[in-house]
This record gives C-alpha cells, structure tokens and sequence, in this order.
C-alpha cells in the first residue's frame, strides 16, 4: 500500500525521462563541449593559428550558445511532442537553480576532463570515465528496456576499445570522451522512437 | 475505541478513495500538472478523473484553473498547501495505523 503510494509520488520525477529528450539533449551537449575543447585546444591541425576557434573569448561564447541550444531545444521538443502526447507537468525547482545546476554541472565536466586528460594515464581515465558514464546511465535509466542493457556495455567498453586504435595521440585524447556524447544522444534517440510509437497522437478535442 | 481503531476511523475519506489517494500522490510532488497528464498516469477516463477532481476541489485540496495551450483548451491542476497538509497527515496517519 505504502509502496504504491509512494511509486505514484515519484512518477512525476520519472515522467521527465520518458521521452528521451534529457538523454539527446545531455549527450548534445557533451559531445559539442568536447568538440569545441578540441578546437580550443588546437588539436585540428588544419585551423590556422588565429582562427576565431582558438580564442578564449569565442570558446566561452560557444559553450553559451551550446547550453543555449540544448535547454531550449529541450524545451521546444517537450512542448510540441511531450505535452501533447502525456501532458504537461510543471516542476517544483526554480529556474535560477537549473542555471546554476547546468552551469556548475557543465564546469565540473569541462574541468574533470582536462583534469583527468592532463594527470592520469590515458588508459585508465579512459576507463574510470567510461565506467562512471555507465553507472550514471544504469543509476538514471533504471536499465528498463532492453536495449539499455546494449547501450551500458557500448557506452563502458566502446571508449576503452577506441583508446586502443592505431590513431594519432591527439585524436584519441578527445575520441573516447565524444564518442560517450554520441551513445548517450543515441539512446535517447532510441526512447523518443519507442515513446512515439507508444503513444497516440495529441487529439484536437477539448479535454 | 483504541488508538489504532482511532487512527481510521480518523483517516481522510477524501483522500483515502483510491483514485483520489493516487491523484493527491501524483500531485505532491509537483508544482502543477495538466488533466492530460492525470488521465495518463491515473489511466481513469475522463469522466472518472472529472469528477474526482471535481470532489477534491470541493474538499479546498485541488486548484484547478482552465486555459489554453494555443487553440487548445488545458486544464491546469495544482495541490493546495491545504491539500499537501492533508495528503501528509493521511500518509502518517495510515502509516501509525498499520503499525500499531
């Protein structure tokens, strides 16, 4: 009894991933984070040495436009398939506390990569981050479909696996982290296809 | 009377209906939800979920407030402190009285 009271309690927080949008928008936003390192740091060879993608200013003015994009992306994506589908739910936590979620959980990433990238063995950060991903996906997702099960194990051992390919230092360095963007952008990829199979298209009548 | 059997007896029957005890549960957590969302998770039909909402208006638990999401009527549902006072005190209340 108690059980089912609280189940229906918690629904709501779990109805926010229903749909795959966080998962799409999350690895969005990695992924275009670690681009955009990867162009600050020079690794594109081919960028002349005073590119616009070189300079501190315009880094920080792409990461903006980046978490931009995703949030309102998110937003527009949730009000034309979402709402109309399985309603609209409005959450209890401020605007202001999102910003400053995203934006410390956005520096701390940026920061744990360079960090990890600059001080420990290549390998093994590899590993370590990759298994973090994994527990952070299983913990988020509950592993409730099937192919979550498929997407863990790519998601921990896809990255170990590109760390060992015959591929010039600079690009490894950088590779393994996008490719946890890309899997994640995937899989919530795959949620927003089973979520609109599932669910019957928004009726024009009055509710 | 014990202090168990008091403990019913002394339960919320508004709340303690079923489908308005998953409804004010629904709705705890939240700031507000629409009646699409409701009918969703609750898997009522519509007149079903009219009219225990309507009931738990009554009780001063539910605000529900009408407008629109561009040409489409939404009706907009929002526990009231009154109603997240009363949806906690049951929850105690039922607890104390399956344990005692």
């Amino acid at each position: 009894m108690f059980d089912q009271v609280d189940d229906y309690a918690h629904r709501p927080m779990r109805y926010q991933y229903i749909d795959g949008i966080w998962e799409m928008g999350f690895g969005f936003q990695w992924l275009g984070m670690m681009l955009l390192l990867q162009l600050w740091e020079g690794r594109w060879r081919s960028l002349p040495g005073n590119s616009v993608w070189l300079w501190r200013g315009g880094f920080v003015l792409s990461l903006v436009v980046l978490m931009l994009v995703s949030v309102y992306g998110q937003k527009a994506l949730k009000k034309r398939i979402t709402y109309p589908r399985t309603g609209f739910v409005k959450y209890r936590s401020s605007k202001a506390k999102s910003w400053i979620a995203g934006a410390i959980g956005g520096a701390v990433g940026v920061s744990a990569a360079i960090f990890l990238l600059r001080h420990f063995a290549f390998s093994g950060t590899v590993a370590v981050a990759s298994a973090m991903w994994g527990l952070f996906y299983a913990f988020a997702t509950r592993l409730d479909e099937a192919y979550r099960w498929v997407v863990l194990v790519v998601m921990v051992a896809g990255p170990v696996a590109i760390s060992t390919l015959p591929l010039d230092r600079q690009w490894l360095e950088m590779l393994p982290m996008e490719f946890l963007g890309l899997i994640l952008f995937v899989s919530g990829g795959i949620t927003l296809c089973l979520y609109l199979r599932r669910t019957r298209p928004p009726e024009q009548e009055a509710e | 009377m014990n202090e168990q059997a008091k403990n019913i007896s002394a339960l919320d029957r508004v709340i303690h209906e079923p489908a308005r005890l998953m409804i004010v549960a629904l709705l705890s957590g939240i700031e507000q939800a629409d009646f699409l969302y409701l009918l969703h998770e609750t898997a009522l039909n519509k007149g079903t979920l009219s009219s225990h909402l309507a009931r738990l208006e009554e009780a001063g638990y539910v605000e529900i407030t009408k407008t629109y999401r561009g040409k489409v009527p939404q009706t907009l549902l929002r526990l009231t402190s009154a109603g997240r006072k009363a949806f906690h005190q049951y929850r105690k209340m039922l607890q104390g009285a399956l344990s005692g």
